[in-house]
């Protein structure tokens, strides 16, 4: 058996992300790479219910926007440090959670039905920040209220602090999937038949059911880091469908159902997104998405297990290629 | 006097206008092979599911080492030592066939490395060593079925039910599977559903057979086979009389 390389490829990528912290970035680089790590880190939480299970999520902006919501208001309303708000925002966006996912794996709902559920989930969410008006601001939205850079009460002045809590978050949620060995052998037998996984012992709604909480639970954190990074919240852009599906593409486009693969997709994704919008945002708007378009066409048709499956497809066609010299030159003799 | 692992007693299991098992009742000995024989629809798949805990019994009452088991869920009942292989083989077909049988090693085992240095052996013993990076979806029939018996293996099983481990063999192959299943025999106790009847025949100590949900013969290989009823139910009404 192969020796498990993560550990390894883990530790240099977060060398070298603690000292990209240092170089004199201009802020919009640094704000690209905050953004980055978001993905990741929202990705890697995705990835454990989606990916590694395959339940596939489309609304798991719920889950950002409970976390966001919940966090701001506290803080708002009863001045709660985002700190301690980000947890009560996990917690909550476990409940939200287990209010679909308990019925929905008690019964076997999967496939496009879960997909389905989860997407009205998100909407229902959407709909109620809306119509809580008094409490969420409804369509408008709510901002943050400024304070000066306090670590205590999680607000920075510049980027670079953003940079290295989003740093530290991807990190934790990376290494927890990390060690996660067994849960994530799990997941994949019940991705691939729950009833064979049953028969072996494995206890496919409990696994089922830790995946989503934790799934839910790092997602809403994000969703705390995103309001006070961003500083304002709507329902449209923190509970929308853009968001669910940016979050599945990153995951799908890396490679689901592996540790580094929601990481490796936002890398990719999100700076090319970013600078194909600068670039010919002003000039031509829309082209960006046309070419994000194409891009997610060609990973589908030539990588869809994602761009971590890339060395394997490399050596097999090279290993197909030996064979057909061998064969042919069998011949010859 | 023989130790009775598993008691089955007076189970029925109703499929809407379906009586899929009808007052079942028998028992399997410690270290015994139970043959479990009977036309299609007669009841034999759906047995082992209720066995098993897939499906839950209407009536009646499953005790395994003196504690009912019925109404337990099957990975509670594999924990408890049962375990079963599919009728149609259900390899985990995005794993790799190291992988498939490490995921069967790993819920008895406390450590992951453990688990992991039990998958050679398994792998071994049913003669998969070599195929061990291939993925589960890309086996052969043959392979296959040694996979779902490597991972029913993989458990490692008190009591194993094979449903028709020797579908799609060749006669060769069937020989092989045949001694495989005797080697178990010494450690474990097990239950057979086959259509094959040369394979019955030799590994099974005693045979059930089952019609339309009900058992209609239980005895030894000889008896069975010389059973007029089974004969009935096998080549239907008239057919003694012909031969």
């Amino acid at each position: 058996m192969k020796p498990d390389k993560t550990p390894l490829i883990l530790g240099i990528l977060a060398i070298v992300l603690a000292l990209v912290y240092f170089l004199p970035l201009q802020i919009y680089v640094r704000h690209i790479l905050i953004l980055t790590l978001l993905y990741a880190f929202l990705g890697t939480g995705w990835n454990l219910m989606c990916g590694y299970a395959g339940r596939l999520s489309l609304g798991h902006s719920a889950f950002v926007a409970v976390g966001a919501y919940t966090t701001l208001l506290l803080f708002k309303d009863f001045g709660i440090t985002p700190w301690l708000g980000m947890l009560v925002g996990g917690v909550i966006a476990v409940i939200v959670m287990l209010l679909i996912a308990y019925p929905s794996f008690r019964f076997g709902v999967k496939g496009p039905y879960f997909t389905l559920g989860s997407i009205a989930l998100a909407e229902i969410v959407h709909n109620l920040l809306i119509y809580f008006r008094e409490y969420t601001g409804g369509s408008l939205g709510m901002s943050l209220p400024y304070k000066p850079t306090s670590l205590a009460l999680f607000q920075f002045d510049g980027k670079e602090p953003y940079y290295i809590v989003i740093l530290v978050f991807w990190l934790a949620a990376v290494f927890l999937t990390w060690k996660m060995e067994r849960t994530r052998y799990y997941l994949e037998a019940i991705r691939e038949d729950d009833d064979a996984a049953a028969a072996l012992g494995i206890s496919v709604n409990r696994n089922l059911i830790i995946a989503a909480c934790i799934s839910a639970f790092l997602v809403a954190i994000g969703g705390t880091f995103y309001v006070q990074y961003y500083r304002y919240i709507d329902p449209y852009s923190i509970a929308g469908f853009t968001l669910s599906l940016n979050i599945a593409l990153v995951v799908v486009i890396g490679g689901s159902g592996t540790i580094l693969g929601p990481t490796i997709g936002s890398f990719l994704i999100i700076p090319i997104t970013e600078i194909l919008r600068m670039t010919l945002g002003a000039s031509m708007p829309g082209l960006h998405l046309f070419l994000y378009g194409i891009l997610l066409i060609l990973c589908i048709i030539f990588l869809p297990k994602g761009i971590v499956s890339l060395p394997g497809v490399i050596r097999a066609r090279k290993a197909k290629k030996d064979g057909q010299l061998n064969q042919g030159a069998e011949g010859v003799l | 006097m023989t130790e009775k692992v598993l008691i089955v007693d007076n189970i029925s299991k109703r499929f809407g206008g379906l009586q899929a098992t009808n007052q079942v009742s028998f028992h399997v000995n410690k270290n015994e092979i139970l043959g479990i024989i009977g036309p299609n629809g007669a009841g034999k798949s759906t047995l082992f599911n209720l066995i098993t805990g897939f499906y839950f019994i209407d009536s009646g009452s499953i005790t395994y080492k003196g504690e009912r088991i019925d109404g337990l869920t099957p990975d509670k009942i594999c924990h408890k030592g049962i375990t079963r292989t599919f009728q149609v083989a259900r390899p985990f077909g995005g794993l790799s066939v190291a992988d498939n049988i490490l995921v069967a090693c790993l819920p008895k085992a406390k450590k992951v490395s453990e688990a992991r240095d039990r998958v050679h052996d398994v792998l071994e013993m049913v003669g998969l060593d070599k195929k061990a990076d291939s993925l589960g979806a890309d086996l052969t029939t043959l392979e296959r079925k040694r996979l779902e018996l490597g991972k029913a293996l993989a458990t490692n099983p008190e009591v194993l039910l094979l449903d028709e481990v020797m579908t799609g063999l060749k006669p060769q192959e069937m020989d092989e599977m045949m001694e495989l299943i005797k080697e178990l025999r010494k450690t474990k106790t097990i239950v057979v559903v086959e259509h094959v009847m040369r394979v019955i025949m030799n590994i099974s100590d005693r045979i059930i057979v089952l019609d339309h949900g009900q058992k209609i013969a239980e005895g030894l290989p000889q008896e069975i086979a010389e059973n007029p009823i089974v004969i009935e139910a096998y080549l239907g009404r008239g057919a003694k009389k012909d031969a």
